[in-house]
């Protein structure tokens, strides 16, 4: 190894500071800061779910979160997508991305990480409604036939069992940083944008490559590289570990609190939004100081 | 599909109207600050994706256009208005109710440094709501309640006149030792907190008035700071309470709600009480300003 200018004992002394790393990172090669960065990202990250459908004190009318079939509700059979919307609780495994057209509540309810090992499901890593309907999103697969759609999805489906090996390898291929994939800012194309997907046509046709390309046709936002999660069973408000909500809301999320807590002894806590910021898309843009703090040991 | 809208210089976004909000709020929950729910001309629902201002300083704004909104009542939990308002840049939907209705002209009178044109107008035609509202004030009725689409810092100045409202009302019923009233005033104060000081504050009222809520509320809205952080904010906010009790009774020497004397060292007399008020007052309007 060659020695840099200063000799045998300035060269010691420098390797001795480094605390005896001598092994330069090949070029392209996550660091050792990234590595654990993405492995407690991908331990830890705990799910986010947004009940729209019901006030929040209502919500305990359901019993625990589930899907339109776990409600009754039979399957059409005639459409994939629609099938599996109608069968799944869904949430996201990162930034609570579901403040958007056509979704209205305002209140966010954060899941534990490990319900993933007491509930079935999978996950995959972007959003599945990206890719579904007529005004199906998510570039170049948007434009192709719906077989070919459904089949790029069952492509990128990862069993609970298992998910969180593959986000975190995920994590690393994706992002110098991984922590950037936490990022909730106002502009949701530029948002927790990666420095490279898999395959690279997410990052290339979608986000703000995808509005120059696209223009005033759909391209996806930054749902093209957040992970959803499908619970296939109902979700259990026990698996509440926190409710996101207005600050007006406090009171109710609190007897709520309560009620949980005499119900099952294990009680959510509660995070409120500043009484000026907005709903829903406050419970967006705070969601990433909600996730690093959920996430942090 | 997105759609490319242009912005007037008044902030009026073209050919978007606003046809109800997020969520639903309780008359006896107000304010609440909502965001607002679009549509475009032919009744689809719209989301406003970016703004992009141009060169000419003209301003554009790129919409995500989804399904149509339907007749009747908005899916999700969402509050639908009688008749459509235009959709500005800028402004979201603050909802007024029982406590907003009843003190309007308290609210409307009271003496503030931050003033809004604005503000005052909606103020005063909320004290008599059946009448139709001046030019320029976009309300809706909705059940109990009345949503107003304002620019965010005709928002903010309502809500700190609210604040400083609450915060004399608050003194006035521990000064009374009205319990009921005091409880009612604190949570009025806390929904419309701006500042942590303002959130201590809220939180000295519930202390005396609701303490089970306390730790629920100091976790809630404290929840990065320490608990030796959240103390020392907390004491402050007590002695300003005591002190500005004592001002409001007139009193040389300040007294704990609950019947207990401060000791001798925070005992403070009548001038030093004004200045402390005046101090306060000016925190609150630097921090709007």
């Amino acid at each position: 190894m060659a020695l840099k200018a200063g000799g045998p004992r300035k060269h010691a002394a420098r390797k001795a500071a480094s605390g005896g790393a001598s092994k330069k990172v090949a070029k392209g090669q996550p660091t050792a800061a990234a590595r654990a960065r993405a492995r407690e990202i991908a331990e830890r990250m705990p799910f986010v779910h947004f009940p729209a459908s019901k006030r929040l004190e209502e919500w305990k009318d359901w019993g625990a979160f589930k899907s339109r079939t776990h409600l009754g509700a039979q399957l059409a059979g005639t459409d994939p997508f629609d099938d599996l919307r109608a069968s799944n609780v869904f949430a996201y495994a990162g930034p609570c991305c579901f403040a958007a057209t056509g979704h209205h509540g305002d209140a966010a309810a954060y899941l534990h990480a490990d319900a993933d090992r007491r509930i079935d499901g999978e996950a995959s890593p972007f959003d599945s409604g990206a890719l579904e309907g007529d005004d199906a999103r998510l570039q170049p697969w948007a434009q192709q036939a719906k077989a070919v759609r459904w089949k790029f999805l069952q492509q990128h489906v990862h069993p609970f069992s298992s998910w969180r090996q593959k986000f975190e390898r995920w994590l690393l291929h994706c992002y110098t940083d991984p922590g950037r994939y936490l990022e909730s800012s106002a502009d949701k194309y530029a948002a927790g944008v990666p420095d490279k997907t898999r395959p690279p046509e997410l990052l290339e046709h979608n986000g703000d490559n995808g509005r120059k390309l696209y223009g005033e046709k759909y391209c996806a936002d930054r749902r093209a590289w957040t992970w959803e999660a499908r619970f296939k069973d109902p979700v259990p408000f026990e698996e509440i570990r926190l409710l996101h909500v207005p600050k007006r809301r406090l009171r109710v999320a609190s007897m709520v609190q309560r009620a949980q807590l005499l119900d099952t002894g294990r009680a959510p806590e509660i995070r409120t939004l500043p009484a000026i910021e907005a709903p829903p898309l406050a419970l967006y843009l705070r969601s990433q100081e909600v996730l690093e703090e959920l996430i942090k040991p | 599909m997105t759609r490319k809208l242009a912005v007037g210089m008044d902030g009026r976004i073209d050919k978007l109207r606003v046809i109800g909000y997020h969520g639903e709020v309780d008359a006896n929950e107000t304010p609440g600050r909502q965001q607002p729910i679009f549509t475009d001309l032919q009744g689809r629902l719209v989301g406003i994706d970016q703004v992009e201002p141009s060169d000419k300083q003209a301003t554009h704004v790129w919409v995500d256009v989804g399904a149509p909104a339907g007749e009747g009542p908005l899916s999700g939990v969402a509050t639908r208005f009688r008749e459509p308002l235009p959709a500005y840049l800028g402004y979201a939907v603050v909802v007024v109710g029982k406590m907003e209705r009843a003190h309007a002209r308290a609210l409307r009178t009271l003496q503030n440094r931050a003033e809004s044109a604005h503000v005052t107008a909606f103020l005063h035609w909320l004290e008599h709501p059946e009448q139709p509202a001046p030019e320029g004030i976009l309300v809706q009725r909705v059940d109990e309640v009345i949503a107003w689409y304002c620019g965010f810092s005709d928002a903010y100045v309502l809500y700190e006149r609210i604040g400083l409202f609450a915060e004399k009302e608050m003194i006035r019923a521990a000064c009374r030792k009205d319990e009921s009233a005091l409880c009612e005033m604190s949570w009025w104060r806390s929904r419309v907190a701006l500042t942590p000081e303002d959130d201590y504050f809220a939180a000295v009222g519930l202390e005396r008035s609701d303490r089970p809520m306390v730790e629920a509320y100091l976790k809630a809205v404290f929840y990065k700071e320490t608990r030796d952080s959240v103390e020392a904010g907390l004491e402050h906010a007590r002695r300003q309470f005591a002190a500005l009790c004592a001002a409001e009774e007139g009193q040389s020497s300040a007294t704990v709600w609950h019947g207990e004397p401060l000791k001798m060292k925070d005992t403070v007399g009548a001038p030093v009480l004004r200045a402390l008020r005046h101090v306060r007052e000016q925190q609150i309007v630097r921090k709007a300003a």
